[in-house]
């Protein structure tokens, strides 16, 4: 079933966001442009874990090599915004897919913990590399004309670039809403909710899967590499196990079972913490007890109370 | 040409690391394993034992204390937060125990950069001088502090084994409804794992506190491990876990004599993955 009150919601947030941008002023306008950006990480969490049915705490590490694809390969493609982005993607792609394969063959914790393996590795090898990753320091975005489509864009934390990744979250979210309401995605849920029903009623789960991961991957690098247009440089704790986490932290926070909980989770937790930052140095405090709270009375998160039994 | 000398120090000292790895994962794992939670304040808890051991010495001058104050500490701690935080996530999908653990480590950690600061800092190893192994000089404190894990790990070991309530976590190990039905008291199981889980963890800390710089995030590189180890040993096997913490260890020594020591870290790592794969229950599988 397709969930219209979710991207109705989701659609209402990313136009909100385009809106509000050239009257907040700048700064807010960069807040909102990574919001955007780490939306699509906690997408991807979302459709790894509750539909793919794979605990990935190593989501960073898919977004982070979508950073780093585009950052390394930006001097090669001359700035075409539209390769960057089709490189984060497929990198991020890549990345799933193996991640896929090897988590597949675990146990539903083994996987989560297999995940953690992956970001811990990823984390220590990429600090580990300093000329490659450029590590905590990190690599800035070279200086080139980027251009889309032949129009030039200015890459940073700008209007343009918030505009860019909302129009493309919004197709992706339309995208999402469409394939939803098919057939294949009707096994997807089967696949999900029962493996082993499913194999037998004739459908590669495995392969369903391993699908479903591989998109996820493919969301979460298109986000790396928004980030990397956006921030216009990436250091390595972009793929830190912390940043995994509050993927996590995002998606829960919005509602794990609905994609479209996503972009409500980045927004609430990030714009606290902006917010929070005016007033405390104890944010991290702060979203802590929040996060506490969240677990103990919205279990399904802010999508959770929208939710009618038996939507799917 | 290997240098048998240095190989055989970096030997010792990864099952020496593996001693304080296998404290640390012991209670990851009971926690695991009796109420399916994946602790990530877990680490936390170890720093904050780290933190004690420095604030033990600063303030009385003695580091001994501390080996009683932080477990106790950490114990009185963990009941409060077991009884309205952890509680209400027993037996809830596996996300909802993950987010609220998470909610701690944040909690954790940033009350100890309030109190303790943003720097690390050095505690003095109590027992000083180095004794003579193989023909290497080790530090004496590191071996009487792996020597007083061995023990705790043993007293745990004999604990679990021969005390009533030991008999009870292995009840509600392999199964807390025929537990119940049995008559064991499981919420009073549930909180005594989790008590002395924490007690372990700041145990951990405040024995490792001298061989490392103590912050506020130490925590957070030692979950990783630690969380390996758990799956590597089989989750909810006490001893499959110590067993991992050590192959790590010696991994990671024999390793760092060949490679650079973050390469020799993520080599330990990365070796378990293959077991992984060929073992999803872990190599020593099953249960305590």
């Amino acid at each position: 079933m397709r969930d219209r009150a979710g991207i109705l919601i989701s659609l209402a947030i990313l136009l909100a966001l385009c809106v509000a941008a050239p009257v907040v002023g700048e700064f807010w306008s960069g807040v909102f442009a990574r919001c955007v950006t780490w939306m699509f990480l906690a997408i991807s969490f979302t459709l790894a874990y509750s539909y793919a049915n794979i605990p990935s705490v190593a989501q960073a590490t898919v977004f982070g090599a979508g950073a780093y694809a585009a950052i390394w390969l930006a001097p090669t493609l001359q700035g075409n915004v539209t390769l960057m982005l089709l490189a984060g993607t497929v990198a991020g792609g890549l990345v799933a897919a193996v991640f896929g394969l090897l988590l597949l063959r675990m146990s539903h914790s083994g996987a989560a913990i297999g995940a953690i393996i992956f970001a811990v590795t990823g984390s220590i090898l990429g600090n580990a590399a300093v000329s490659v990753t450029g590590g905590a320091d990190g690599l800035p975005l070279p200086a080139l004309n980027f251009h889309l489509l032949g129009v030039v864009v200015a890459a940073g934390p700008n209007n343009t670039m918030l505009v860019l990744s909302t129009a493309l979250l919004a197709i992706l979210l339309i995208g999402f809403w469409y394939v939803s309401g098919t057939s294949t995605w009707r096994i997807v849920r089967a696949v999900q909710q029962n493996p082993v029903r499913a194999q037998v009623l004739g459908y590669n789960a495995a392969l369903f899967r391993v699908v479903v991961f591989t998109v996820a991957g493919c969301v979460a690098g298109l986000g790396g590499a928004l980030y990397a247009l956006i921030s216009r440089h990436v250091a390595i704790d972009v793929v830190s196990l912390s940043m995994s986490l509050k993927s996590i932290l995002w998606a829960a926070v919005g509602g794990v079972t609905s994609v479209y909980g996503g972009p409500i989770g980045v927004l609430l937790v990030q714009l606290a913490s902006e917010i929070l930052a005016r007033w405390t140095v104890r944010v991290d405090l702060i979203i802590g007890v929040m996060l506490v709270l969240i677990a103990l009375w919205l279990p399904q998160g802010i999508m959770g109370l929208l939710k009618r039994p038996d939507r799917h | 040409m290997i240098d048998w000398q240095t190989l055989s120090f970096q030997i010792v000292n990864g099952v020496v690391w593996a001693m304080f790895l296998g404290l640390i994962a012991l209670g990851l794992n009971a926690i695991f394993g009796l109420l399916g939670l994946l602790n990530m304040a877990h680490g936390a808890v170890y720093a904050v034992g780290a933190v004690i051991a420095w604030y033990t010495v600063s303030e009385l001058g003695n580091f001994w204390f501390a080996l009683v104050i932080a477990p106790l500490f950490a114990a009185a701690i963990s009941v409060p937060v077991y009884r309205f935080i952890l509680r209400p996530t027993i037996g809830k999908d596996m996300m909802v125990g993950l987010v609220a653990t998470s909610g701690l480590l944040f909690i954790i950690s940033d009350l100890l950069l309030a109190t303790f600061g943003g720097s690390p800092r050095l505690v003095p190893p109590p027992v000083s001088g180095a004794v003579g192994i193989m023909g290497f000089y080790y530090p004496t404190y590191r071996l009487v502090a792996a020597a007083m894990a061995i023990a705790v790990l043993a007293t745990f070991w004999a604990f679990l084994r021969l005390t009533a309530i030991g008999l009870w976590i292995r009840c509600v190990a392999q199964s807390p409804t025929l537990a119940m039905a049995s008559g064991v008291p499981v919420e009073k199981v549930y909180l005594v794992i989790v008590v002395l889980s924490a007690a372990l963890a700041a145990l951990a800390g405040v024995l490792i506190a001298p061989m490392t710089m103590v912050s506020h995030q130490m925590g957070l590189a030692v979950l990783g491990p630690a969380f390996i180890v758990v799956v590597v040993g089989g989750l909810g096997n006490l001893a499959g876990a110590v067993a991992a913490a050590v192959m790590m260890g010696v991994a990671r020594g024999v390793l760092s004599v060949f490679l650079p020591p973050t390469y020799a870290e993520v080599g330990a790592i990365v070796m378990f993955l293959p077991l992984l794969l060929l073992r999803p229950n872990g190599i020593f599988g099953g249960r305590a």
